[in-house]
């Protein structure tokens, strides 16, 4: 009595071969308030050639940026930092043996280069445990080992590990698009010096997400420095962030097969403010708030350059164009047509590739083998070339079909499944009220009760507005050149919109 | 892999025809198997046009018996006249009863017989020597009877055996035929009870009595009724409509007889379907008919469209609405019964076809659809119980009703299921039976039977009777708890208005002494007391405890009724509903108890807002005053949406927070345009000069600065135009630039860039004495100076507009090309009026709280005026405490030990009665002022040096060749600017200083050196 779920013998051999973008940042500039330069992310042709960072051993080394206040006045220095980590986890997975791997190693190594008066060596490792629910992950940091010396202003301070702890726990949650994570440390460091000991306390949060257009990771770090003569508190708030901005340029030589095209533009931004509360009496003259960064320097890659001459001069000529230099649309640009429907396949395969969700190569393989492939769909076969855009979808939870089993691949979307959808991407259709009874739009009835929650988050992130009526138009078919707008809109959103929410939007707020 | 081929075929034309699921009532119309295809009968054409009587109009009494008859070809009429009125004749009512004894062909073929032996030539019609002879036959008549229907003569009949086959047959008659026929075909179909039923016809007593046990079972088997009169009459003749009215109440006895079976169900959905065969080229509609055991049967209608004259369509007897009409006339929702016969003819199995149906899983049967009834239209009811049973054999769910009734159910077929059944896999872990519940639309949700929730309250939709869908409900409830949203709290009337969770708004009443509320506010994250606080009201302080006021719009509410007055709220629960936004302040302006606030969001768009005095504002993470915004300074704000109505949104400000670093203009730089680097996304400026409190300053060759962001503004002559304009018209073009740049988390970057035309002049700071608001102001030696959007308006670090340019602002402007302002820069003008700098003589000390001087001198611009007065500071740990060596903790300022400071002079930096600062510094009673020009680690050199002359009261000039002082500090000194105090760090290059010295050396010269110990900053040039 299967129906939904219909197995079929067909002359196809699945192989997978899935290449999982590595973009993970966690503690790429460790967890004492310090930034390194940020890591660079995949290129599309490291992507294509499937040259991913996804080694079971990583060594990361980056320019580091750290203050001290041990003394009582801020000393900045530049260092190096050389973080190693074992991490190999595929939530996606569900068949990977998960008893060997519930256990990864951080390793740190921090040391001060400039200025001379300065000295820094910090090795902190990490055993991490980790259990994955669901779609989230948390890790706990445990201190295997931690030994530290620092030479600042005169004094040297040296780690008393006897009396220090380290803390770090993270939790990450896997939407289709994004990973956000989310993290809280507190260490008591315990230093012995010529005058005794200092006790520099740190507690705070850390916010992150990795995506494939840009990562960006947080602090907000309360301190306390105290020796016995005086205390002093701060708050730290670094920040590390790498994001690609898309650049177009027209070519100056006119006999050129191309007009111009675009480039990924990939900028490192790491900075760090931090705000004085209190300060001993000593350094009365020093300013209270004050940011140092790290130099940047941007990193870049010529995106293909595709003929779109024929919606030129179209309402959404330059989403249309961004969207084929993205590679985000594939087909014949010759027989791209703007005002027409877009089919529910059509606008999810756009959004897999949006979002560069790992896609499943089908190969055909000799035809003595024969492997059963569970239709998920019955309307969505294997022999299709959207199959396995559909089926990404599916696996990561971006696609279901509608309440009959079927997908439906080719009739045309509504704006109300559009907007589910693509919330659904971000994983922010949290950002609803459920139920939602009503959203602010005039034509909120015609609304799916389905579709309230997200068409209310669309709304609240700024995604979707009103028409001139306030009308949201939730049955009405979306256009290609509408699905290239919305997709652009996500696109941008990915880029920019989500790393000034996790930049500037916490480090310039003390709190 | 043909199959496949087919199926990709028939899918892509269905989902092409196909309406819309979602508007199927019935949604699993298209996914449940197909078990039976009902095809229409081939010559079914015929039968509808012959049945479409034209002496019945559709509302005649026996209208539906009529054509349910014919279609079962019983009853026939005569060239579309049915004749329903003329009497039915002896040998007419034989033929009717053979047909239900389906002997009708016997009779056929003995008529054949009869007729090719006794010729045409004889009393009785050539059609009923057949039905005359098989009666007898079978007994429904004696052999003398058939002999006095044959004779010739009859006159010489004995009147007991006497039985003409064209006189018209009495009801009693027909009724022991009736009993007869029905026996033959299966004995025990009737009710044989004991004979009293004919007693209640007031002429029973004239019923032969061999007729008696006939008529006695007809009625009681209500075949056959008396008259209204009370009468059976007996002996009375019978219409053709009476005949067919019988026939048809004999229905579920003659169908068996005739194979043919009664189903009843409910159309659920209609594809049309093409089938390209090879020759011919069949249309089909499948009429999907969730049949009243849940199953899906398929009415099938076919028109071959080849060219052939043989063409033959299939349909069948469709009786709606008293007209006579064929399978195309059914619609979705169509409630019907349908009279099938199952037949393994070899045509149908050719002309069926199976191809398009849902998936199937065993073998369909194939039938012929003989007659439809149209019964009504859909009717969609709900039903509301607890989940008692299920039984999967017979797809039955048991519900109890909420009125105690056990109720039983079938369930459309896609509902449940058993994956264990006969082909799939064993699990022993798992029955493999489920129920599909529908908790929402986008999934369905698959329930194994051990997980069912038995005893919970479920919902039941039905289609006619059948469950389409089953929706889980939940456990019991309790309480009846009102989750809504609010749209409007009037406490003065006290009412709520809330929008509920099915879209509906709700109004209760409350009185405000006697609610209970509790609320969530933003700022507690948590409920640490709980729900106990409900049991033990004063268990512990709770800080959700709030008053009925504190509800606002926006807000989620649950709400509890009184028991006994369910429109009065006895408690309410709600939790804020606040979206956090970011945007830069147009307007700032406290009026009164509230501040009209303006932002511009980073999308563009404008919110306006009265923030009255009560809302929290932060800033750099400490409380802070309405008068501590101003326009330009960017804002985090908390905000609470109600969306009051669809289309009507209110928003109001629950907290500021203003920013502390990023986006203030850190500097403002002059140069012409170089280099655009658009892969570093870098600018370079050829001859830039920074402002400074000395004018431009700060000369370099090139400046390359980062122009990452793509919120930059660029404008030419006051128009806002695009960097590629830039890039093309104005690179190297010797037009003057200007730069605003701000700081960002991870450095400076560009905020606008602006390009003039004309020569810049920089004017020196001055007060603004009129300002129209417009961006139009004066200064005192500049009249009617203008800006425009380009101007690049500097007010205390916030880039604002022109605008914002107020009267007794203290503004520097750079102009360019006449009265136009490309630079605005407003900034504090530099004072010192606030704090006093007093000397005295310590005469005891409250540790740690305060010290009492006996006399004092307060300076007065450059005098020391001495006051006899006793005096108390106060003091604390910000206060800071300095002698020779540098900062000392406060600890040690005590009236004790060897260490005591009592009598011990000290200079005494003070905020009214608050000491700030207590240096034990030499009696500085000489004075020295300059202009900063450089300032090393603790030097700080001065140009146009003069110094104060104590005798004269007069400042002199130091030298006229070279004017320059440099002074340099010991561990204890103070810089005093802008009511500020600071070290060295806070001085800048052109800030005038006036520095109070201990000595003056006897000839003053240039490039003395000299120890400072206060310094003040007068003023800026």
């Amino acid at each position: 009595m299967k129906k939904l779920f219909k197995s079929m013998l067909i002359g196809i051999a699945a192989a997978f071969i899935l290449s999982f973008p590595a973009y993970a940042q966690l503690g790429d500039s460790a967890f004492f308030g310090g930034i390194s330069e940020g890591r660079r992310l995949d290129k599309t042709t490291q992507l294509k050639i499937n040259e991913t960072k996804n080694k079971k051993q990583e060594e990361y080394k980056a320019p580091y940026k750290e203050l001290i206040f041990l003394t009582g006045r801020p000393i900045e220095y530049n260092g190096l930092i050389t973080k190693n980590s074992k991490e190999k986890i595929d939530i996606y997975d569900k068949t990977a043996k998960k008893a060997d791997e519930y256990k990864l190693d951080y390793k740190f190594e921090i040391s001060a280069t400039t200025p001379q008066d300065v000295s820094v060596n910090r090795t902190i490792k990490y055993k991490v445990k980790y259990r994955i629910e669901d779609k989230q992950i948390i890790k706990d940091f445990e201190t295997d080992d931690w030994d530290e010396t620092i030479n600042a202003g005169g004094v040297t301070f040296t780690l008393d590990e006897d009396q220090s702890y380290s803390n770090v726990s993270v939790i990450e949650d896997y939407t289709p698009g994004v990973t956000y994570y989310k993290g809280n440390l507190s260490h008591r460091a315990v230093y012995t010096g010529q005058d005794g000991n200092t006790t520099l306390e740190m507690s705070g949060t850390f916010y992150g997400y990795t995506c494939a257009y840009s990562t960006t990771e947080t602090f907000r770090i309360d301190c306390t420095v105290s020796n016995g003569n005086w205390q002093m508190q701060y708050q730290l708030r670094p920040s590390v962030s790498v994001a690609k901005n898309l650049q177009y340029t027209e070519n100056e030589p006119t006999s050129i097969s191309f007009e111009g095209n675009y480039q990924d533009i990939m900028q490192n931004k790491s900075g760090l403010s931090y705000n004085i509360y209190v300060k001993p009496p000593i350094s009365y003259d020093i300013a209270d708030t004050r940011t140092v960064f790290i130099d940047t320097f941007n990193d870049f890659e010529q995106l293909p350059a595709i003929d779109t001459g024929y919606v030129k001069g179209h309402f959404a000529e330059y989403d249309i164009k961004r969207m084929y230099a993205m590679q985000i649309l594939t087909e014949d640009p010759k027989f791209y047509q703007p005002d027409q429907a877009i089919t529910r396949g059509q606008f999810v395969e756009m959004l897999v590739r949006a979002i560069k969700l790992p896609v499943e190569n089908t190969q055909t393989k000799s035809k003595s083998k024969k492997a059963a492939v569970n239709l998920v769909f019955p309307d969505v076969l294997p022999e299709r070339d959207d199959y396995k855009y559909i089926m990404a979808a599916y696996r990561s939870d971006l696609a279901v079909g509608r309440s009959n089993g079927h997908f439906y691949i080719d009739s045309p979307i509504e704006r109300q499944e559009a907007i589910v959808i693509l919330l659904r991407t971000l994983g922010l259709e949290t950002l609803g009220l459920e139920p939602t009874s009503m959203t602010a739009f005039t034509d909120n009835s015609k609304i799916a009760s389905w579709a309230k929650k997200e068409v209310y988050a669309a709304n609240k992130l700024g995604i979707v507005a009103g028409d001139e009526d306030g009308n949201f138009r939730p049955t009405d078919f979306v256009s290609k050149a509408e699905a290239a707008a919305l997709v652009n809109r996500l696109n941008q959103y990915m880029r920019e919109d989500l790393q000034t929410d996790y930049t500037e939007n916490i480090v310039n707020y003390a709190d | 892999m043909k199959k496949l081929a087919a199926f990709l075929l028939s899918v892509s034309i269905a989902v092409g025809s196909a309406v819309p699921a979602f508007s199927l009532t019935d949604t699993k119309i298209y996914t449940d198997p197909v078990r039976n295809i009902f095809l229409g009968k081939d010559n079914a054409k015929s039968f509808i046009n012959n049945l479409k009587f034209r002496d019945i109009d559709s509302g005649y009494w026996a209208n539906e018996a009529i054509v349910r008859a014919g279609a079962l070809d019983m009853v026939k009429g005569y060239n579309n006249y049915y004749q329903p009125s003329a009497v039915v004749t002896n040998q007419e009512a034989l033929a009717f009863i053979l047909r239900v004894m389906g002997l009708e062909q016997v009779a056929q073929a003995r008529g054949v017989e009869l007729q090719g032996r006794l010729g045409d030539n004889t009393v009785v019609p050539v059609w009923a020597l057949g039905y005359l002879a098989t009666a007898q036959e079978n007994n429904l008549i004696t052999e003398a009877q058939y002999n006095s229907a044959m004779a010739e003569n009859r006159e010489n009949i004995d009147p007991r055996d006497r039985f003409f086959g064209d006189e018209p047959a009495t009801r009693e008659q027909v009724a022991t035929w009736l009993v007869q026929a029905v026996n033959f075909v299966s004995a025990d179909t009737l009710v044989q009870g004991e004979q009293q039923k004919i007693y209640s016809f007031s002429d029973w007593k004239s019923i032969t009595a061999a007729h008696a046990p006939g008529v006695e079972i007809c009625t009681q088997n209500n075949i056959m009724k008396g008259l209204e009169d009370g009468r059976f009459n007996p002996q009375g003749g019978l219409t053709r409509a009476e005949m067919a009215q019988i026939l048809s109440n004999l229905d579920s006895k003659y169908y068996s007889a005739a194979r043919i079976e009664r189903r009843y169900g409910t159309i659920g959905g209609i594809r049309d379907v093409e089938s390209k065969q090879t020759g011919t080229n069949n249309r089909y509609r499948n009429i999907y008919v969730r049949a009243n055991d849940g199953k899906i049967d398929v009415l099938q209608y076919r028109i071959e469209t080849s060219n052939s004259p043989q063409a033959e369509n299939r349909d069948c007897v469709v009786y709606k609405n008293g007209a006579v009409l064929g399978l195309p006339s059914l619609k979705e929702g169509d409630e019907i019964e349908y009279l099938i016969k199952y037949t393994e003819s070899p045509d149908l199995a050719e002309d069926a076809d199976k191809e398009a149906m849902n998936e199937y899983t065993g073998e369909i049967k194939l039938g012929e659809a003989v007659y439809v009834k149209y019964n009504g239209g859909l009717d969609i009811t709900t039903v509301n119980g607890t989940l008692e049973a299920m039984d999967y054999e017979n797809g039955q769910i048991h519900i109890m009703s909420t009125k105690n009734d056990r109720e039983i159910y079938y369930l459309a077929e896609g509902l449940y299921g058993d994956e264990n059944a006969a082909g799939g896999k064993k699990s022993t872990d798992n029955s493999g039976k489920y129920l599909i519940f529908s908790e929402n639309k986008l999934y369905d949700d698959k329930r194994y039977d051990k997980d069912l929730p038995y005893g919970s309250s479920v919902k039941l939709t039905l289609n006619n009777n059948i469950v389409s869908e089953v929706t889980y409900v939940g456990d019991p409830v309790i309480i009846n708890e009102l989750r809504g949203i609010v749209t409007e709290n009037n406490s003065s009337l006290g009412y709520l208005t809330v929008i509920d969770n099915k879209g509906n708004e709700v109004t209760k009443n409350y009185y405000e002494n006697d609610i209970k509320v509790e609320k969530q506010q933003y700022y507690d994250s948590d409920d640490e007391i709980g729900y106990i606080d409900q049991v033990f009201p004063n268990f512990k302080y709770d800080p959700r405890d709030t008053s009925i006021t504190e509800v606002e719009p926006g807000d989620i509410v649950f709400i509890r009724c009184y028991k006994d007055d369910p429109d009065a709220i006895e408690s309410i629960s709600a939790s804020t509903n606040y979206v956090m936004k970011y945007g830069k302040l147009q307007r700032f302006a406290p009026n009164g108890k509230t501040s009209e606030m303006t932002v511009r969001y980073e999308n563009g768009a404008v919110g306006y807002f009265d923030v009255p005095d009560s809302i929290f504002i932060s800033k750099a993470g400490k409380p802070a005053d309405p008068a501590d915004v101003q326009s330009g300074d960017w804002v985090r704000i908390l905000v609470n949406q109600a969306i009051i109505q669809p289309g009507y949104m209110i928003e109001s400000v629950k907290e500021i927070s203003v920013e502390n670093s990023g986006h203030d203009i850190s500097s403002i730089i002059k140069g012409t345009l170089g280099a655009i680097n658009l892969l570093q996304k870098e600018i370079s400026v050829q001859n830039a000069y920074k402002l400074t409190n000395i004018g431009w300053s700060d000369y370099s060759e090139i400046k390359n600065l980062s122009v990452d962001n793509n919120d930059i503004e660029y404008y030419y002559n006051g128009n806002r135009v695009s960097l590629d304009y830039i890039s093309r018209y104005l690179k190297h073009s010797d037009n003057e630039v200007y730069v605003a740049m701000e700081n960002n988390f991870a450095g400076e970057r560009v905020s606008r860039i602006t390009f003039a035309g004309g020569r810049d002049e920089l004017l020196s700071p001055d007060t603004v004495t009129n300002a129209d608001g417009l961006g139009n102001f004066s200064i005192i030696n500049n009249d009617n100076i203008a800006t425009d959007l380009g101007t690049i308006v500097r007010r205390h670090g916030r880039l604002v507009s022109g605008y914002d340019i107020m009267t007794s602002d203290f503004a520097r402007v750079s102009l360019n090309g006449g009265n136009y302002a490309a630079v605005v820069d407003i900034y504090d003008e530099p004072s010192v009026s606030q704090l006093m700098v007093s000397r005295g003589r310590i005469l005891s000390v409250d540790e740690g709280n305060s010290f009492t001087v006996k006399s004092m001198s307060i300076l007065n611009n450059m005098k020391w005026v001495y006051s006899p007065i006793e005096r108390e500071y106060t003091i604390d740990n910000s206060t800071v405490f300095m002698d020779e060596s540098g900062v000392v903790s406060i600890d040690k300022f005590i009236d004790y030990t060897s260490d005591s400071v009592v009598n011990k002079v000290y200079t005494i930096i003070s905020d009214g009665s608050k000491a700030l600062y207590v240096l034990q510094v030499p009696y500085t009673k000489y004075g020295v002022r300059g202009t900063v020009y450089s300032i090393a680690e603790n030097t700080v050199n001065l140009k146009d040096g003069t110094y104060y002359d104590n005798d004269t009261g007069m400042w002199g000039t130091v030298s006229a060749e070279d004017n320059g002082i440099s002074i340099t500090t010991t561990p204890a000194y103070v810089v005093i600017k802008n009511n500020k105090v600071g070290s060295l760090e806070v001085l800048e290059e052109g800030d005038v200083v006036k520095v109070m010295v201990n000595e003056l050396p006897e000839k003053i010269n240039g490039s003395m050196s000299l120890t400072g110990y206060v310094l003040f900053v007068e003023s800026q040039k």
